[in-house]
């Protein structure tokens, strides 16, 4: 089906949020809001999730993703946000579509975004909600990737003191902010951090035709992690970083869930 | 300064970019907009989308355009935003690139740039892959192209995984492994627990027993060379570098001031004018990686290259 692709700014006081449109030519049958994953993770993921973008158009979805605020695209200092403002940004992302909808709403949340897609569906924001690879809590994810900083320190630090992951929550909490995975964290990140766990409303138990969780293989491992870098063994058995992960088993699954996800409002209406 | 979404038609591809404008909100972004102006066009690291790693390119769009510098940042085809194929592995991806895939494509969005915006000249950056494609398309669109920026420019060929280039620069390989470990085993020298390690028996001296004889070899193997290019070395590039700082091209240039990276790029100076003409000012930044954005060197590159382009192309 074709499809297009717009690309945009919205204002969020006074900040430029990126926010990108695939549309399928005819009448959607769902609009997916997508919420990505944790700034350090972007490049390595942007690929395949503008491809995804693109593949849920043809496929008749309309998609929204963004950058969040400081990240990316958008404009802002990664340095001056915290978890809570991104979660405002999704939705924002969502608002975008308006209140009126006659078609199902996904919001879908890759790693550090399904923490806040989880959040916005507990508050009646979407129909369906799914989630890809997603962490316990933004705390887990902070503490997880500190481990990069303590590598980086092995290979470009001098100095015979090596900090261990405990000083760094130290600095963190007594105010001063560090370099993480190329981004400055805050105090204020850091604390924010504890508020946002993964929540799954306690109604849907079983009801995994509302909301369905993917645990990503090594292939999908970098979608929501540096640690990944999409490898793959050529005919020879060496595992060699690819260009475009293979992804396509993942978007098909998932794709047939979104597509069950349509039906069913469409039978409900 | 403002953010604004940009696209051009190059080559059946639909070009994204991002423009900082420095005239802010309220402006128009019209035919003509920064007229007379000097512009910085900024390409991106090989497969990564156009703000790099740590959005240092998006930051650095910013900063330059906040000194009055209209700047551009483009994906290209396949990358980022914009829709095309690519090749599967990593490593493809990167000899195309070196091999001047983009030049091609970016040679017709500079014109497009020049007649639709107005510029009066403009700078082209670009980092390590883009490097190549900003040095290359440099020579094409003289005079219009002034200078060149390069964010740890890639200057050797991606062979030894894909066994390309034969025996002889897959040696080339080895003797830069070689003098790479040279270079960490000297600096271990220098640190009083590294004798610790060594006066305890602690160390592995059949390591230093082959890196001594891989080391001799390597410097024969050097001297049999004499000055004629590695085998690995992308040529073209460092003939077109040699050709444009040669005639006076500003370059500014930042690297990881790494032991390695330093013997790495050594072997090109003659090529690179590098400490001995004054047109290519080279920045060697300490405790940093790859993706020159820790240890301070953003805040360097970001405090730096402005006043660089301001005072050389005023």
């Amino acid at each position: 089906m074709e499809y297009g692709s717009q690309f945009d700014y919205v204002d969020v006081a006074g900040v430029q949020l990126y926010v990108v449109r695939h549309r399928p030519a005819a009448a959607p049958r769902a609009s997916v809001v997508i919420a990505g994953p944790f700034a350090p993770y972007r490049p390595d993921s942007y690929a395949s999730l503008a491809r995804w973008g693109r593949f849920l158009a043809a496929a008749g979805h309309e998609v929204i993703r963004f950058d969040y605020r400081g990240v990316g695209e958008s404009s802002g200092r990664f340095e001056d946000f915290t978890f809570s403002d991104w979660y405002a940004d999704l939705t924002t992302a969502v608002g975008l579509l308006g209140n009126q909808r006659s078609v199902p709403l996904v919001l879908h949340g890759v790693g550090l975004g399904g923490i806040f897609a989880a959040r916005a569906f507990g508050a009646l924001q979407g129909d369906a909600l799914a989630l890809w690879g997603s962490p316990r809590s933004a705390r887990n994810l902070m503490t997880d990737a500190l481990r990069a900083r303590l590598a980086g320190d092995l290979v470009h630090t001098t100095t015979a003191t090596r900090k261990t992951r405990d000083d760094y929550v130290a600095e963190l909490e007594a105010g001063t902010s560090i370099e993480v995975d190329d981004y400055r964290w805050t105090r204020a990140l850091w604390l924010d951090s504890e508020q946002w766990n993964l929540e799954l409303p306690a109604t849907l138990e079983g009801q995994a035709e509302r909301a369905r969780s993917w645990t990503l293989t090594q292939a999908h491992a970098h979608l929501v992690t540096a640690t990944g870098k999409g490898v793959r063994a050529d005919p020879d058995k060496k595992m060699r970083p690819m260009t475009s992960p293979a992804v396509d088993a993942l978007f098909a699954e998932t794709l047939g869930w979104l597509d069950e996800v349509a039906a069913r409002k469409k039978d409900v209406a | 300064m403002k953010r604004r979404i940009v696209e051009h038609q190059v080559l059946g591809a639909r070009l994204v970019g991002t423009l900082h404008d420095p005239r802010g909100d309220g402006a128009a972004l019209v035919d003509g907009c920064v007229s007379g102006k000097t512009g910085l066009l900024c390409l991106n690291f090989g497969q990564q989308p156009r703000a790099w790693h740590g959005d240092l390119g998006a930051r650095l769009a910013d900063a330059t355009a906040q000194a009055g510098i209209p700047t551009l940042r483009f994906d290209m085809p396949g990358l980022g935003d914009v829709d095309g194929t690519v090749p599967t592995y990593l490593e493809e991806l990167w000899l195309e690139l070196q091999r001047g895939q983009h030049v091609p494509v970016v040679e017709p969005l500079i014109d497009q740039l020049r007649q639709r915006y107005g510029f009066a000249r403009l700078a082209i950056s670009g980092f390590c892959g883009g490097a190549v494609t900003a040095i290359l398309a440099a020579r094409s669109r003289r005079p219009f192209v002034q200078a060149v920026i390069a964010f740890e420019p890639e200057l050797a060929y991606t062979l030894v995984a894909l066994g390309g280039g034969g025996e002889a620069a897959v040696e080339h390989k080895r003797e830069e492994l070689v003098r790479e470990r040279i270079s960490v085993a000297w600096q271990r020298i220098r640190r009083p627990e590294a004798w610790r390690r060594l006066l305890s028996g602690g160390v592995d001296f059949g390591y230093y027993r082959r890196l001594v004889r891989e080391a001799a070899r390597a410097g024969f193997a050097s001297v049999r060379r004499g000055k004629a290019l590695p085998a690995d070395a992308i040529a073209e590039v460092l003939e077109t570098w040699r050709e444009l700082a040669g005639k006076g091209m500003p370059f500014l240039v930042y690297s990881v001031g790494s032991a390695q990276r330093e013997a790495f790029y050594r072997v090109y100076e003659d090529y690179t004018g590098r400490g001995r003409l004054p047109n290519v000012t080279w920045h060697a930044l300490p405790d940093t990686n790859h993706t020159l954005v820790i240890g301070g060197a953003a805040e360097r590159i970001l405090e730096t290259t402005p006043r660089w382009i301001l005072q050389t192309l005023p």
